[in-house]
C-alpha cells in the first residue's frame, strides 16, 4: 500500500519524464497564422470554441479532394459520367494510413473502417491528421497543419455553425443530395453551385465552400462548426476554403474535403490538388 | 515573463508576440504533453493556445498575469484535445508482463506503466490539477485560480485524482501487465 507521501513523490518523479521542448514546426506554423487571426479587441467576451487547427485544416482539405479528383479522372480515363463502376478490392500492397504522423512519400489506402476503398498518392512532407474510423485525412506539413484532404462518412451537418454542440439530428438524409443541400445552407459560408462531376468513375456532387473572414459569431473562438462524423464535430478557421466532393460507394456517402487557408499560395493549393487528383475508388 | 513584450503584443506586435511565443512555448507545451499523454495531440493544443492567446491578448487586464492566463487558455486547448482522443485511441490489449515488481514502488516501469494508464482514466480536468500542483508545483490556491475554480474544487480534484492514482499502483496485488498494439 503506497503513502501519501510516496504517491506524491512517485508521481512527481513521473511527470518529470518526457518531453519538454515545442518543435519549432508548431511554432512556426502559429506565427505564420498571426496575420489571419485577428486580434479581439479589449471588452469582447470570449469563449472557448473547440476546434482544433489540425481538425479544421484536414476538414478544410478534404472538403476539396472528391470532385477535383473526380472531374480530371474521369475525363482522362474516357468514364461515363452517371453509371457507377463495380468497386474491386483494393491492392493489399499499399501500405494503410495509420496514426503515425509523418508519412515517407507513396500511395497509400484508407482504413477499412471508412466503409469505402480508397487509395491516394501522398506527396512527400505529408502526414496522417485522420480522427478516428470515419475521418480519415492527411495534411500538408507534420502534427499542425493548415491544409489537407481528407475523406468522411457525415452523420450530421450543423445548423448554427457557432455552436458546435447542436446538431440538425435526423433533419439530416441519407442521400448525397441531402448533405451537399445541408452544406449550402451553413450559415455564413459562401458556396458555389453544385456541378454533377466523378471521382475515379462514380457519380459526384462537386462545390466549393467559403468560410467567412470575420467572426460572426458574438463569442466564437478558433473556427467555425460545419459537419459532423458520429464520433466528433468538425469545423474550419476563417476564410479557409474546403473544395468538396460528395459521392456514395457501396452505398456509403463520403466528403472528400479539400482545405486550405486563405493565406495559401499557389505551391500549396498545386499540391493539394494533385493529391486529390490521386484517389482511386476500389481499384 | 517580460510584461513589456506582453504590452506590446497586446497592441498588435507580433514580433513582440513571437517573443512571447518563444519563451513560453517549451512550458505549455510540457504542460499539455504531460495532461494529454500524447505528443500530436499536446503540439495541437499547444499551438491552439498561442493562437488563443494571441487573439485574447488584449483582453488580458493584467500583463503580470501572463503566465497563469497562458495556463488557463492551455488547459481549455487541452479540453477540446482530450475529447478529440476519444475518437482516436488505438485498440489495446493486455498481455501478461515479464518485468519483474519491485517492492520500493518508486521509478520502476511497473510503476510507470501503473501510472500511465491510472492517469489516463482521469478525466481532464483532474489531470490539470494534478500537473499544475505537482509538475510546476504551483500551490492549489494558485491552481484554482488559473483554472477559474474554487480553492475547495482544486482539493477535491487533486484528493479524488491522487486517489486513483494511489489505487492504480496499489492494484499490483494482481499479476502485472503491460500494453501491447493489436
Amino acid at each position: 500500500m503506497s503513502t501519501h507521501r510516496d504517491i506524491d513523490r512517485i508521481v512527481r518523479s513521473w511527470l518529470e519524464e518526457g518531453v519538454t521542448a515545442l518543435p519549432d514546426r508548431v511554432l512556426d506554423v502559429v506565427l505564420d497564422e498571426l496575420p489571419a487571426t485577428r486580434q479581439r479587441a479589449l471588452g469582447r467576451i470570449g469563449r472557448w470554441f473547440p476546434v482544433s487547427l489540425r481538425f479544421a485544416a484536414a476538414t478544410l482539405g478534404a472538403a476539396v479532394t472528391v470532385a477535383l479528383g473526380v472531374g480530371l479522372l474521369g475525363s482522362v480515363s474516357g468514364i461515363h459520367l452517371g453509371s457507377a463502376p463495380e468497386t474491386s478490392a483494393l491492392p493489399t500492397s499499399y501500405p494503410v494510413l495509420t496514426h503515425e504522423s509523418d508519412l515517407p512519400a507513396g500511395r497509400y489506402a484508407v482504413p477499412d473502417t471508412l466503409g469505402v476503398p480508397i487509395t491516394l498518392q501522398v506527396p512527400a512532407g505529408w502526414s496522417n491528421c485522420s480522427h478516428g474510423a470515419e475521418e480519415v485525412g492527411v495534411c500538408r506539413g507534420a502534427g499542425t497543419v493548415s491544409a489537407g484532404v481528407t475523406f468522411l462518412v457525415v452523420a450530421d451537418v450543423l445548423e448554427d455553425p457557432c455552436e458546435h454542440t447542436a446538431r440538425s439530428g435526423p433533419s439530416l438524409g441519407p442521400g448525397v443530395d441531402d448533405l451537399v443541400q445541408a452544406i449550402i445552407k451553413l450559415d455564413g459560408f459562401t458556396s458555389t453551385e453544385p456541378e454533377a462531376t466523378t471521382v475515379d468513375g462514380y457519380p459526384a456532387q462537386r462545390l466549393t465552400v467559403k468560410a467567412p473572414t470575420q467572426y460572426v459569431c458574438t463569442d466564437s473562438g478558433d473556427g467555425l462548426g460545419t459537419w459532423a462524423t458520429r464520433s466528433r464535430v468538425n469545423g474550419v478557421g476563417l476564410g479557409e476554403t474546403n473544395e468538396l466532393r460528395v459521392l456514395e460507394v457501396n452505398g456509403v456517402r463520403v466528403l472528400i474535403a479539400a482545405a486550405y487557408p486563405s493565406t495559401a499560395g499557389q505551391a500549396t493549393q498545386d499540391e493539394i490538388r494533385d493529391v486529390l487528383d490521386s484517389v482511386r475508388v476500389g481499384r | 515573463m517580460d510584461t513589456d513584450l506582453v504590452i506590446r503584443a497586446q497592441h498588435g506586435d507580433e514580433e513582440a508576440f513571437a517573443s512571447l511565443a518563444l519563451a513560453s512555448g517549451d512550458r505549455l507545451h510540457a504542460v499539455a504533453h504531460r495532461i494529454l499523454r500524447d505528443l500530436h495531440l499536446a503540439e495541437d493544443a499547444t499551438q491552439q493556445a498561442l493562437l488563443a492567446i494571441w487573439r485574447d491578448l488584449p483582453q488580458l487586464r493584467d500583463p503580470a498575469r501572463f503566465d497563469a492566463w497562458s495556463y488557463r487558455l492551455l488547459v481549455r486547448a487541452c479540453y477540446a484535445e482530450g475529447r478529440r482522443e476519444r475518437s482516436w485511441t488505438p485498440h489495446l490489449r493486455l498481455l501478461p508482463s515479464d518485468e519483474p515488481m519491485h517492492a520500493d514502488g518508486s521509478g520502476t516501469v511497473i510503476d510507470r506503466d501503473q501510472l500511465e494508464r491510472g492517469f489516463r482514466r482521469l478525466s481532464i480536468d483532474h489531470r490539470a490539477v494534478v500537473v499544475l500542483h505537482h509538475y510546476l508545483d504551483l500551490p492549489l490556491e494558485r491552481v484554482a485560480d488559473v483554472l477559474g475554480i474554487p480553492p475547495g474544487t482544486a482539493r477535491s480534484r487533486l484528493h479524488h485524482a491522487m486517489r486513483g492514482l494511489r489505487a492504480a499502483l496499489d492494484a499490483d496485488a494482481r499479476p502485472p501487465a503491460r500494453e501491447v498494439a493489436q
